[in-house]
C-alpha cells in the first residue's frame, strides 16, 4: 500500500508563515551578506 | 554620513552582528532609515517585533530611534510607530507587541528611524513574528505542534496494526 504524506507547508500555501515563526530572514546576520553589507537590509537617507 | 554592514567583532549570539554608524545629526529620525522590505502582515492581528541591540560605549551610553512599519502603498499607511532608548552598552532585548489596524494588510516596511542620534550601535538577532513574545518559534524549534499532525497519526495507526 502506498501512503502520501501532503506536507502541512504545501497545504498552506507558498509563503504562509506559522504564528510564531520568523518573518525576516538574515535576522542573525550570519548569512546573506555581500562583502560586509547585509544582503536583506538597506539604509537609506530621506534628507 | 551613515553606515550599515556585518560586523563579527561582536554578536549577541553566533558570530555576527549589524552596526549602524552615523557621523552627523539629522533634523528628524526619519532622515536615515535602516529597513527590511516586503514582510507580509495580516489585518487586525498581533505582532511582535523584537530585537537585541548595545550602543557603542565609545560614543555614548544611550541613543534614541523610532521603531517603524509602513504599509508599501503609493500612500504608505503607518502600521506601528514607536520611540524607544537603546540604553545599554552591553547586549540587551527590545520586544514591541502591536495591533496591525483594521484594514491594513499586504506587505510592510519594518525600519528603524535613526536620523536623530549619531551614536553607533548593534543589532542582532532581529525577528517579527505573529503573536505574542511567547508565541516565538525559536530558531531550530520545529514550527509545528506535532499532535494530530500527519506522522503522529501514523506513527498511531502503525501501532494498531
Amino acid at each position: 500500500m502506498n501512503i502520501i504524506i501532503i506536507s502541512s507547508m504545501f497545504m498552506l500555501g507558498a509563503g504562509a508563515f506559522f504564528r510564531g515563526e520568523n518573518r525576516i530572514g538574515n535576522s542573525t546576520f550570519e548569512d546573506d551578506f555581500v562583502g560586509d553589507l547585509p544582503l536583506k537590509w538597506g539604509i537609506e537617507s530621506g534628507g | 554620513m551613515y553606515r550599515l554592514i556585518t560586523d563579527d567583532s561582536t554578536a549577541h549570539n553566533s558570530t555576527k552582528s549589524a552596526k549602524i554608524t552615523q557621523s552627523v545629526v539629522s533634523v528628524n529620525a526619519s532622515n536615515i532609515k535602516v529597513y527590511y522590505n516586503n514582510v507580509p502582515i495580516e489585518k487586525d492581528t498581533i505582532y511582535t517585533l523584537a530585537f537585541w541591540a548595545k550602543v557603542d560605549v565609545l560614543e555614548g551610553k544611550q541613543r534614541e530611534l523610532d521603531v517603524y512599519a509602513q504599509t508599501l502603498d503609493d500612500i504608505p499607511k503607518v502600521v506601528f510607530l514607536r520611540t524607544i532608548t537603546l540604553d545599554s552598552v552591553d547586549w540587551k532585548e527590545y520586544v514591541n507587541v502591536f495591533t496591525v489596524p483594521k484594514g491594513v494588510e499586504g506587505n510592510v516596511m519594518i525600519s528603524l528611524l535613526v536620523g536623530l542620534s549619531n551614536v553607533d550601535f548593534w543589532i542582532d538577532d532581529f525577528r517579527f513574528f505573529e503573536g505574542e513574545p511567547t508565541d516565538e518559534i525559536k530558531a531550530g524549534e520545529t514550527p509545528v505542534n506535532p499532535t494530530n499532525k500527519i506522522p503522529v497519526s501514523w506513527g498511531q495507526i502503525k501501532s494498531l496494526r
